[in-house]
């Protein structure tokens, strides 16, 4: 099937991007590899009338320690000798995301602003209209929970806001009204159709900045799928850490593919603390992380199962990253 | 092994078996030129250069685009249509309802139940209600949504439990022609031997319920077509089918054309699978169009289309039973299949017979019971899907074989060796058995995977299993009985030493061109440069049944290899006539009529051909197949007969991760008899395909649905595994030289898939104790069944 008619414009500067998006409004949906956007355009997910590329635009592609540009490639992330070694987490999520191919590709803020993801949402128009369509897309009430009173809970599908948020890194936006920050822990919101608190109109994400520690954690990601490529997250669980001695002196987790929008735990690690390293913690860690976390039945696997990984996924990170976790 | 040179240990086995009426000569040589080369097919670099043509490259003036409206609804009676709106649109030329062309088809001759757009009733969601033929794409969607269908939506059949139980008030069933009061479109019975007997006899009898989901293809060219109306009033069709001459068939019957006014042709094929091989009602759809609008009308089907069509392997819910003396002798094999055909009947009625039949090797079975039924649903269509009817049987089968060998103590390896079928068999339901491989391939995957050294001694999460099958090579019987060859080819040879060779055999990429150009060229002992193959353009080539059941190296291979045999002989005489010396005194070699006893007296094939042609034109010759009369005559006693069997051993070594379900295989040892392997590199690539497609069955393909919808109607949810995911595979091919076959060969492109499965899961059981009931062993499903089974331990310990 061909993609929908729309406009395409191609602008070269960023303020020349974020005027753009001022000017339609609602009408309008930002563009880089495509590999997100296009394949729900032919399914003719909430077309726009206006499409901007970013593709043309010049300062888009930064990449420090510190700051990391929406226009980055996944793959460039992967390749990065910077990234591997003071931000490997960052590496290592860039790695699992969809395939080689893709990620030629997709970009850091593409994945960061991915759309969410449903069964009842990822759809071809027919198969939505033998369902009355969904809260999401042309249709009235939220086919996964039904009675939702107008919550949509498409699921979050990116991943690297997960590696991003235990690093504490901030959103980096601009718009015709000037640039602002925002930290990522305040950036999304749990709804599959707002996905974001406080976005203002004509807003675009221009990078990921990350706090000057960050490359003092030690962090890492571990992605469920059935296929160990293309296949989106079913669940992503990122943790860092910093060890005072055996002691816990920094403790961070957030996971992806389980609600609409990623999450830190930080009320789960809290308690944990001040505590020695030890097996022991990465267990109860893994369980109380689990009990924080709801998934619902609209992308692969079993919602339950998801669940029951993140335990799982938390013990075996922190074990892996750090012995002393293992023992 | 004995081979059918050695004629006395053959009369021996058994004296009542009747005549194979094939290729009984023994070969002239057992060196060859061509045969058993390793020859890259002769259309790879056309593919890898991204220039071969497929139907959607084809573009002919003024085409039209056509789009069909496909239905949201289940199940439905249609109310009325309404097309007016979309009629009057600019750009639109034609829109098409069911009672447009509402004869049916199928093709099964006693399955005619399809109709190329809905009439009266629509029985499945994504079912063809109304198609329109436009200027481009956009048009068409456009005028789609133009057009106002009314509907009284039925109460749809979506469990399997709904259709064998008789209908209730409120319900109606899906064809009116099904004769009870339900939805059953076939059931089977069978009985061979004692089963009752056996049963009860028996020392150790197992049993299970295994739950199959639906599969699909999962080709990589979508569905395509063109039909062109022409100025001479032929319809003339383009089209991506493994069956081209079931098309013509049905189209000429649709469209109410005699067949010489038909001519079907197929472009190269980017795969099938038997997910092109029904005539299809999109084919009627761009037929009808293009009649009416006097234009080419082409079609290409979005991916979400092409599982709508479906066809793919049925879900299936077997319960199965397996009898065995204490010394590992097999007693009896009871199955019972419930297998959903969705909406229409396709391949159904052969399926429901399969998935008894293609259970009666590899292992002598002294008795054996079956029923099959094949019911209706609110469902796209299953139908053949590489494996056919075989796959999930042998699936519940053979790890029914591995529960009783634990059972009883006995290595699976011992068991299955001592329960073999031999050669030259016939065996209780009266399948005739030739040439068999089985052992070799048995033994030569236990040995390379050193299995007795590593079964039940892995430790905990590492596990090995085997798995055993065998195939039909071709069916015997043809779906439409007739005196008419299963296949023929012609060859042509002019003065430029060409040889072309016309055939109806449908190269989907399994590489059946390649295979007719080898045997042309080592009768012909010519190089594989002089061969070219015009295939399926049904006013040029002969008429081949098509790519399924495994039936075209066998039966199209013949045709050849006689068709050049038959060439050859014109060469031999003109040879005499030049040189003085007898016919028989020459034979091909190295593009020389060469004689074997006076060498120098050989004549140069360039020379020869020009001889032959003299006074006469150019040379044309025929060869054809049909399968000889075998098997016995009960109801039935027809499906699964075929000329002859392939036969197949997989071991799989695998890791299971008991903490989150995963299983990694992490090599496959896998041993196919194939006959003869005509080019082991093609043998080794469908084994190493079929590895791969059943891998998906068992470890991630499912066709899931929520009610009447597919949920994962794309590449992306519908999980192929992907190249990463592969094991190492270690392929050994086995030649038993089968006695008819040509220069020994048989099939090898799907009985390679079933064994997969149980190799799997029966090293599942021995990686971590659970055993597979339900496909595919997805991380979650392993892990359920490994807590169910923490469960059961910790019960067992309490009360034990």
């Amino acid at each position: 099937m061909e993609l929908p008619a729309f406009h395409y414009h191609r602008p070269t500067t960023v303020d020349d991007a974020a005027d753009l998006l001022a000017r339609f409004g609602d009408d309008v949906d930002l563009v880089a590899g495509g590999t997100d956007l296009l394949p729900n355009y032919k399914n003719r997910l909430n077309p726009r009338g206006h499409v901007v590329s970013l593709s043309h635009v010049q300062g888009l592609k930064e990449l420090s320690a510190s700051r990391i540009g929406a226009g980055v490639r996944l793959v460039d992330l992967e390749r990065s000798d910077l990234v591997r070694r003071a931000l490997p987490v960052v590496a290592e999520t860039a790695q699992a995301i969809s395939s080689p191919p893709l990620r030629e590709h997709g970009t850091v803020g593409g994945n960061v602003m991915l759309d969410t993801r449903c069964y009842f949402f990822n759809q071809a128009p027919m198969w939505r209209e033998s369902r009355n369509f969904c809260l999401k897309a042309e249709g009235q009430t939220c086919l996964v929970v039904p009675n939702s009173d107008d919550h949509c809970y498409a699921t979050y599908s990116g991943e690297l806001a997960a590696a991003f948020l235990v690093l504490d890194g901030s959103a980096e936006l601009l718009s015709a009204q000037g640039p602002r920050s925002v930290p990522l822990t305040a950036f999304f919101e749990n709804e599959g159709i707002r996905r974001f608190a406080d976005r203002r109109p004509g807003e675009l994400l221009t990078a990921i900045s990350l706090p000057d520690d960050a490359p003092e954690w030690t962090a890492g990601y571990q992605k469920l799928r059935i296929r160990d490529s293309i296949d989106f997250p079913s669940l992503g669980v990122a943790v860092a850490f910093r060890l005072d001695g055996d002691r816990v002196a920094g403790l961070r987790i957030a996971t992806t593919a389980l609600a609409s929008c990623p999450e830190r735990l930080d009320a789960v690690c809290a308690p944990f603390l001040g505590r020695v390293a030890d097996a022991a913690l990465a267990a109860e860690l893994g369980e109380a992380a689990m009990k924080a976390s709801v998934a619902y039945r609209n992308v692969p696997l079993d919602p339950k199962y998801r669940r029951k990984m993140v335990a799982v996924f938390v013990r075996r990170l922190l074990a892996r990253l750090d012995g002393r976790f293992a023992l | 092994m004995a081979t059918y040179q050695d004629e006395r240990a053959f009369r021996e086995l058994d004296a009542e078996l009747p005549e194979p009426t094939g290729d009984r000569r023994p070969p002239e040589k057992d060196v060859f030129n061509h045969i058993g080369h390793r020859i890259p097919l002769i259309d790879a670099r056309s593919k890898v250069t991204g220039q071969a043509i497929y139907t959607d490259y084809i573009t002919l003036q003024g085409q039209l685009i056509c789009k069909i409206m496909r239905s949201p609804w289940a199940y439905a009676r249609i109310d009325s249509i309404d097309t007016s709106r979309a009629l009057a649109m600019p750009g639109v030329h034609a829109v098409m309802v069911g009672t447009d062309a509402p004869i049916r088809f199928g093709v099964l001759p006693i399955s005619q139940d399809e109709t190329a757009l809905a009439v009266e009733k629509i029985r499945h969601l994504g079912e063809g209600i109304a198609a329109v033929a436009a200027d481009d794409e956009a048009t068409a969607i456009a005028a789609l949504a133009a057009i106002d269908v009314q509907v009284t939506e039925l109460k749809p059949f979506l469990k399997k439990s709904d259709s064998v139980r008789d209908l209730r008030e409120d319900e109606e069933k899906i064809h009116d022609h099904v004769r009870h009061d339900n939805n059953i479109h076939k059931r089977v019975k069978q009985s061979f031997g004692e089963p009752e007997q056996a049963f009860a006899g028996a020392d150790c009898v197992v049993e299970g319920t295994f739950d199959f989901q639906g599969i699909t293809h999962g080709f990589t060219e979508p569905i395509a077509a063109i039909a062109h109306w022409t100025p001479d009033e032929r319809l003339v069709l383009w089209t991506s089918q493994q069956v081209p001459h079931y098309t013509h068939l049905a189209v000429s019957k649709v469209m109410e054309l005699p067949m010489h006014r038909v001519r079907v042709i197929k472009p190269a094929v980017g795969g099938g699978f038997g997910g092109k091989s029904d005539p299809f009602p999109h084919e009627m759809v761009v037929s009808w169009l293009s009649m009416q609008c006097g234009r080419p009308v082409k079609i290409l089907f979005d991916r979400e289309e092409v599982f709508f069509s479906n066809h793919g392997r049925h879900p299936t819910t077997t319960t199965c039973k397996l009898a065995l003396n204490a010394d590992g002798s097999i007693q009896g094999l009871d199955v019972d299949a419930l297998i959903d055909g969705g909406a229409f009947g396709s391949f159904g009625v052969v399926t429901a017979y399969y998935n008894g039949v293609l259970s009666h090797g590899p292992y002598r079975l002294p008795s054996f019971k079956y029923q099959g039924t094949r019911i209706y649903s609110n469902r796209p269509v299953s139908g053949a899907m590489r494996g056919h009817g075989s796959v999930n049987t042998r699936m519940c089968s053979e790890v029914l074989l591995d529960e009783a060998c634990e059972e009883l103590g006995l290595d699976p390896i011992q068991v299955r060796l001592q329960n073999l079928l031999p050669e030259f068999t016939t065996l209780i339901n009266g399948f005739r058995i030739t040439s068999n491989g089985i052992r070799e391939c048995i033994e030569a995957v236990a040995t390379k995977s050193d299995f007795a050294n590593k079964h039940r001694k892995l430790p905990y999460g590492r596990g090995i299993g085997i798995g055993c099958g065998f195939y039909i090579s071709g069916s015997a019987l043809q779906i439409h009985k007739s005196r008419l060859p299963q296949s023929t080819v012609h060859l042509k040879v002019d003065m430029d030493g060409g040889v072309t060779i016309h055939t109806g055999a449908s190269d989907i990429g399994q590489g059946s061109d390649t295979m007719a150009a080898q045997v042309v060229a080592e009768v012909l002992g010519l190089p594989m440069a002089r061969m070219r193959v015009v295939a399926v353009d049904t006013d040029v080539s002969p008429i081949d049944l098509g790519s399924y059941s495994s039936r075209v190296t066998f039966m199209n291979g013949l045709a050849a290899k006689r068709a050049a045999e038959a060439l050859r002989t014109h060469l031999y005489e003109a040879a005499h006539r030049i040189s003085g010396y007898a016919v028989e005194s020459f034979e091909m070699r190295d593009g020389f009529v060469f004689n074997r006893h006076w060498p120098e007296a050989s004549v140069p094939y360039m020379d020869a051909l020009e001889e032959a042609l003299a006074g006469k034109g150019a040379l044309a010759t025929s060869g054809c197949y049909t399968a000889p009369p075998m098997g016995e005559k009960y109801k039935g006693a027809g499906a699964g007969l075929a000329p002859t069997y392939s036969y197949t051993a997989y071991v799989c070594e695998l890791e299971v991760d008991p903490e989150t379900g995963f299983i990694t295989p992490i090599k496959v040892w896998a041993a196919h008899d194939c006959g003869r392997a005509l080019n082991p590199m093609a043998v080794e690539g469908q084994i190493e395909g079929s590895i791969h497609m059943g891998l998906g069955q068992v470890l991630s393909e499912e066709l899931d649905y929520l009610g009447g919808n597919l949920i994962n109607a794309n590449l992306l949810d519908y999980r192929i595994p992907t190249a990463s995911q592969m094991p190492e595979l270690d392929v050994t091919l086995v030649e038993s030289i089968d006695p008819e076959g040509p220069f020994g060969a048989k099939e090898c492109g799907e009985g390679g898939l079933a064994p997969i499965l149980p190799a799997v899961a029966n090293a599942l059981y021995d990686a971590v104790g659970v055993r597979a009931r339900k496909l595919p062993l997805t991380p979650d499903v392993v892990l359920t069944a490994l807590e169910k089974k923490a469960r059961a331990d910790r019960k067992s310990a309490r009360t034990g």
